[in-house]
């Protein structure tokens, strides 16, 4: 039997097969180790480490987000549905990177943060957020030692099926400040902070539920060292800022609105 | 010398609690099948949504993250967000009302019926602007709430009607599945709910255009150009393949918590201070996440119901006081709610009879004692006519 057998079924012989279980306070544990950020939650999904992020740094209706035109369908998803706008900023290179320069002309009076896939310019994406006093977001996709924690106010991991770290599943946040980590954390468990078990009673957070079973949690614990090349994570950036999603009905009433982009607007995206 | 256990008498029972949830050796198999099976497969997924659709008799089962998550995505693909209002009860989980936060609506508390603690859908009725999109009452410890006169208020009014299950898995009422009440229904599977893959949550619709919208939202498949919302809700295989594995015993278990409730009921109906909820015929099945009772101990004794329940629960029976309502939480009214709706919630909302059963009068058993031996019944019945008799000791 492998190791990953053998904690699939200590995690049935408990009677913790969810709700902050052991598992998932020691896949946090290791993915702070792994990565070198202090902070870890493990989510069900990446997109739901993205929400807690966006919540937990309380970007919402009013707000505006940027991201680059060709980006993981999921940065534009999870900003929509927290109610703020994506503002798209064009990429460069051959790998498509989010362009710093446009991104950095992109940010508006409501923008909050920045969203950027990797690969990307880490250290010049900290240093345009930190002139303009908004949050850098990045997205590892399942690279979670694929940036330095020091240049990013949080990150978001896949360990879905076909990643790195395939926990069927899964995904993370990873951060470094405590009172954010406690923000994310409240978010992703119904409002309550960590240690408070699975209380009825709520105090002044409000929270979701973005918990990760215990059968993921036990596999990502395990993750191997070093950590194994992605699969085959499909390649994931579609061209998001022409996406037909923009103009439906209910997104302009989930944010209000926000101008449209037209096929032209991101010439390099588009090459 | 004390009798009461909690002043160093001896209590009546010894507190043991039935694990839960339980995994077979079936259930071990299940997880270890999933481990082998090709990464990216979602049969076990899939399995589950054709056995429960048929278990539930709905058209369509979508498996999701959570019962939280399974109220939003409901929402969403119902076009409800900011500037709507739901209409809910605030005796139930936070996650009822998360949920609609979350989308941007706001929920809107109306009283529940005193005899069943559910939403009433007089109070409900009352409680309807011209903002309003859905009612969703909460099937509180499994128990249906009035499904016809709910359907008929809002086939009147034009309005949506989901069901809040999370706790109800296999209730039915007047012989209707889940799958057959409202537009849609969302379940539970969280840890310590009736059929649990430690987290986990599922939807049930018979209605056609609902579940197109949510089957586009909850597509992975990559795409080029989305055309909605999409977002990684699924469930994971692992926990889809234990539910495989548990449902079919779970009629046998609502089976034993039905019958032991109603023995219960029996043992308790000789006792002034403790009464079961009205029964009603229409209830053709009761999945009893939790038995509920309401307690009289102030207005007789002159003893606050919390107290009675400690000395109860001293004596080895396990009854808690349950849910407090939800208005009264901080957070109904922090800033980052606020900061999702275009109006505040209400929270001194007309709800006095929420109040007075949440905060002086109900106690709950929870389920997996219900699956316990009729003896067992007897001495939680006994323990708190003992606590009854020797009020005394607590005044």
């Amino acid at each position: 039997m492998t190791p990953f057998e053998k904690v699939l079924l200590e995690v049935a012989d408990t009677e913790v097969w969810g709700t902050i279980g052991d598992k998932f306070l020691l896949a946090n544990q290791v993915l702070c180790q792994r990565s070198g950020a202090k902070h870890a939650i493990v989510t069900f999904s990446q997109s739901a480490a993205l929400e807690s992020v966006l919540r937990g740094f309380n970007v919402g209706y009013g707000d505006s987000v940027v991201i680059c035109a060709k980006s993981e369908e999921y940065d534009t998803s999870v900003t929509l549905a927290v109610g703020a706008s994506p503002i798209y900023c064009d990429c460069c290179g051959e790998d498509r990177a989010m362009d710093p320069q446009k991104a950095e002309q992109a940010i508006k009076e409501n923008t909050r943060a920045i969203i950027a896939d990797i690969p990307c310019d880490v250290k010049a994406l900290s240093a345009i957020a930190k002139k303009a006093n908004i949050k850098l977001i990045i997205n590892l996709t399942d690279r979670i030692d694929g940036a330095d924690p020091s240049l990013y106010d949080a990150a978001v991991v896949d360990m879905s099926s076909g990643c790195a770290i395939d926990a069927d599943l899964a995904g993370a946040v990873l951060c470094n400040s405590d009172d954010d980590f406690d923000c994310f954390y409240a978010h992703h468990n119904c409002g309550r902070p960590l240690g408070d078990g699975a209380t009825l009673d709520f105090d002044d957070m409000i929270g979701g539920d973005l918990r990760v079973a215990e059968w993921q949690a036990a596999i990502i614990s395990l993750m191997p060292d070093p950590l194994p090349p992605s699969k085959n994570r499909p390649e994931k950036r579609p061209l998001m800022a022409y996406a037909p999603l923009h103009g439906s009905e209910y997104v302009k009433k989930l944010t209000g609105g926000y101008p449209l982009n037209k096929k032209g607007d991101f010439p390099n995206a588009e090459k | 010398m004390s009798k009461l256990a909690i002043n160093g008498g001896t209590p009546v029972l010894e507190k043991n609690s039935l694990p839960w949830p339980i995994a077979s050796e079936t259930d071990k198999k299940a997880l270890l099948e999933v481990y082998n099976a090709p990464s990216g497969s979602r049969k076990q997924n899939k399995a589950f949504c054709e056995s429960f659709a048929a278990y539930s008799d709905a058209k369509y089962c979508h498996t999701v993250a959570n019962g939280t998550v399974s109220i939003e995505l409901i929402l969403r693909a119902l076009g409800i967000g900011r500037g709507d209002e739901v209409i809910v009860p605030p005796y139930t989980f936070v996650a009822s009302v998360s949920a609609i936060i979350y989308v941007g609506a706001t929920p809107v508390f109306a009283d529940i019926d005193p005899e069943t603690l559910n939403l009433d859908p007089a109070c409900a009725e009352k409680a309807i602007t011209e903002k309003t999109k859905a009612i969703m009452p909460v099937f509180v410890g499994g128990r249906p709430a009035d499904v016809d006169a709910f359907e008929k208020l809002c086939q009147k009014r034009g309005l949506y009607l989901i069901i809040d299950a999370a706790q109800a898995v296999g209730s039915e009422f007047a012989s209707k599945k889940l799958g057959k009440m409202g537009v849609a229904a969302s379940i539970s599977c969280q840890n310590t709910k009736n059929l649990s893959s430690g987290e986990g949550g599922i939807i049930l619709t018979s209605d056609d255009g609902l579940n197109e919208r949510l089957s586009a939202m909850l597509n992975s498949s990559p795409t080029l150009s989305p055309s909605c919302i999409r977002l990684a809700s699924g469930m994971s295989e692992y926990q889809a393949a234990i539910l495989n594995s548990q449902l079919p015993n779970l009629d046998a278990q609502i089976q034993k918590r039905m019958e032991n409730s109603e023995y219960l009921t029996s043992l308790i109906s000789g006792l002034d201070c403790v009464r079961a909820l009205k029964q009603d015929g229409r209830i053709t099945k009761n999945s009893r996440h939790l038995y509920i009772m309401r307690f009289f101990t102030k207005e007789l004794y002159g003893v606050d119901r919390d107290r009675f329940l400690k000395a109860v629960r001293a004596e080895g029976a396990p009854i808690t006081p349950g849910y407090n309502p939800l208005y009264t939480f901080p957070c109904m009214k922090g800033a980052y709610t606020n900061s999702c709706l275009e109006a505040p919630i209400n929270c001194e909302p007309d709800t006095p009879v929420c109040h007075k059963i949440a905060t002086e009068e109900s106690g709950w058993i929870y389920h997996s004692h219900l699956l316990k031996s009729k003896r067992e019944m007897e001495l939680f019945a006994e323990a708190i006519r003992k606590v009854s008799e020797n009020i005394d000791e607590l005044r």
